[in-house]
């Protein structure tokens, strides 16, 4: 327990004073979601208005997960690998899983930091929730599990890419990217059929609409399906296998 | 006791002979230093010995077991800082104290305590990164300096810092470490070498000479060395030098020349007529006793440095 702890507090110090990671994770979203609001929103009939902010704050919320585990991993394992840190690490008797699980338990914290305070800024801009326990307790399983793949690819591309700047730009284009093509900054239904089909695949996106029909109700389609909660369960959770295996071989083998 | 033991150890990359068939033992308590320049495989030697890479054929031994089962004895330092810049100094030790395993209850007294050795204790709760180059790399020693490290392993460990912070740097390693304690140091810098109960020398993948430093300069047959720096440097002057260069190729260094002679009280005066007959004006002459890099020279005819360079084919 004591090297997961001691890298999880080291991990999450770095986060929160890094001003990219700031920026990426907890002020784009907002800034994001507030723009929704007072643009994008303006023209939905009241009736629906408040659910439709309440749907835009769950997509921040995973979008800020996603770009956490994306943008803020890729940076904690690469500035740890230019400056030398994993040769100290090498050497001393640590093994490489409690080291993964930290950072990725750093990340998630972070995340979840932030996702407090995007509820928060979407319930003062009237954001509305229809929340039962049930579907409370679902809709965290699936942020978890959107958690989980989004620090897969994390792992995937803090392992390959070295350069700090390239590794945190590639998760940043990684995650705004695939948000604006999968229905996360724009509705499922504005999407062409290929990005639909799309959506369905990429894990944090199916994650997102899933969330969506717990705590919302009314998305444009049904997330629900057998084969598309299996689908977001299967791949999330080889996102993760592959970058946790990756990382374990391109960061802690010996040569 | 041997702490450090290295059979026939080899090491290749990409068909690269990197370390070839190399042989190293070293006493508890014994402070040896391998020097050689780059690429002589003294990094890749240090690094399998402390277990980041695996030879390809050959045997390590740390206290009679392998590398991967002594970890918790040997204290790494490598050549880049790896210290958190985020993070106060005071967190970084708090961070290597858990990944060592110390309870949260023990980790304050201990990383505070290993602070105060390395003369940080006021400066603990500062930011790495306003931290200068020798406050960090103080800081990164005190992390070899918990209790149950008994070997300490730094690889070109000043690299970056000014000759007053070497000197600082290896003047606290010398106050701190146990008597017990085994150092392998890693250097280019003959005077870091000095320090060294046992340097050997290492070229091309092998370990060509070893000894103590006084060993090793008196079975050179070096005596003595003259340094001279003359207003300029070219061919002409390296040909006026070469005369006085007794069979020894003359090196080239940052400031002027390096001449070795026997004798300085009679060479030194010639010296300073030839060359100003000749034009120039000797800003700075005088003699020294040589250094391990002089004795490194000498033995393989190549500098330990990059920054002093053999001027090929001088003496003929």
């Amino acid at each position: 327990m004591n090297q997961i702890s001691a890298t999880f507090i080291k991990s999450l110090k770095d986060n929160f004073r890094n001003k990219s990671a700031l920026f990426w994770v907890i002020a784009w979203p907002v800034i994001w979601l507030i723009l929704a609001v007072f643009v994008f929103l303006r023209q939905v009939p009241p009736e629906y208005a408040a659910l439709a902010k309440g749907q835009s704050t769950i997509s921040m919320i995973t979008f800020s997960i996603m770009v956490c585990g994306m943008t803020s991993l890729p940076a904690l394992i690469s500035e740890d690998r230019q400056r030398g840190l994993f040769q100290k690490l090498k050497t001393m008797p640590i093994q490489p899983w409690k080291d993964a699980a930290g950072k990725i338990l750093s990340v998630l914290t972070f995340g979840l930091a932030s996702a407090a305070l995007i509820i928060i800024v979407g319930l003062l801009l009237g954001g509305r929730f229809n929340i039962t326990l049930l579907g409370l307790l679902k809709s965290i399983g699936f942020l978890l599990l959107g958690t989980l793949a989004s620090a897969g690819v994390g792992l995937v591309v803090g392992s390959l890419i070295k350069n700090v700047q390239g590794a945190i730009m590639t998760g940043v284009g990684i995650s705004v990217i695939t948000s604006a093509i999968s229905g996360i900054f724009f509705p499922y239904s504005m999407l062409p059929a290929a990005l639909q089909k799309f959506s369905k695949f990429w894990p944090m996106s199916s994650a997102n609409s899933i969330i969506i029909k717990y705590l919302i109700g009314n998305i444009d389609y049904n997330p629900l399906t057998a084969l598309n909660l299996s689908l977001t369960i299967v791949i999330s959770l080889l996102f993760f296998t592959v970058g946790v295996v990756l990382y374990t071989v391109y960061c802690w083998r010996s040569e | 006791m041997q702490a450090i033991e290295v059979r026939n150890l080899t090491k290749i990359y990409d068909k690269i002979t990197v370390l070839d068939n190399v042989d190293l033992f070293i006493n508890e308590g014994e402070f040896y230093c391998l020097m050689g320049p780059n690429g002589s495989g003294k990094t890749t030697l240090s690094s399998i010995i402390a277990s980041i890479r695996k030879p390809t054929s050959g045997e390590v031994k740390i206290f009679g077991k392998k590398p991967e089962q002594s970890k918790k004895l040997v204290g790494y330092i490598p050549q880049e800082n790896f210290s958190d810049p985020n993070l106060t100094g005071l967190e970084n030790m708090y961070y290597f104290a858990r990944m060592l395993g110390y309870s949260n209850k023990d980790t304050k007294e201990i990383a505070q305590e290993l602070l105060k050795k390395v003369g940080l204790l006021d400066d603990q709760n500062k930011r790495v990164s306003k931290f200068s180059g020798g406050m960090r790399k103080k800081l990164e020693l005190a992390t070899i300096l918990f209790p149950h490290i008994k070997i300490f392993i730094l690889d070109e460990p000043t690299t970056g810092l000014d000759p007053a912070a070497r000197r600082n740097f290896f003047g606290l390693i010398d106050e701190l470490k146990d008597k017990s304690t085994t150092v392998l140091l890693i250097s280019h810098i003959g005077s870091d070498a000095e320090l060294a109960s046992k340097v050997g020398f290492m070229e091309a993948g092998k370990i060509i000479a070893e000894g103590s430093p006084d060993e090793l300069k008196n079975g050179s047959g070096l005596k003595n060395v003259i340094n001279i720096e003359v207003s300029v440097k070219n061919e002409k002057v390296k040909n006026i030098l070469n005369r006085f260069n007794e069979g020894e190729q003359l090196l080239e260094t940052d400031e002027g020349y390096k001449i070795y002679a026997d004798e300085t009280s009679e060479v030194i005066p010639e010296i300073v007529r030839t060359v100003e007959s000749n034009g120039y004006k000797v800003l700075q002459i005088g003699s020294a006793i040589p250094s391990l890099e002089d004795v490194f020279f000498k033995l393989t005819g190549k500098k330990v440095r990059e920054t002093t360079e053999k001027i090929k084919g001088a003496k003929n």
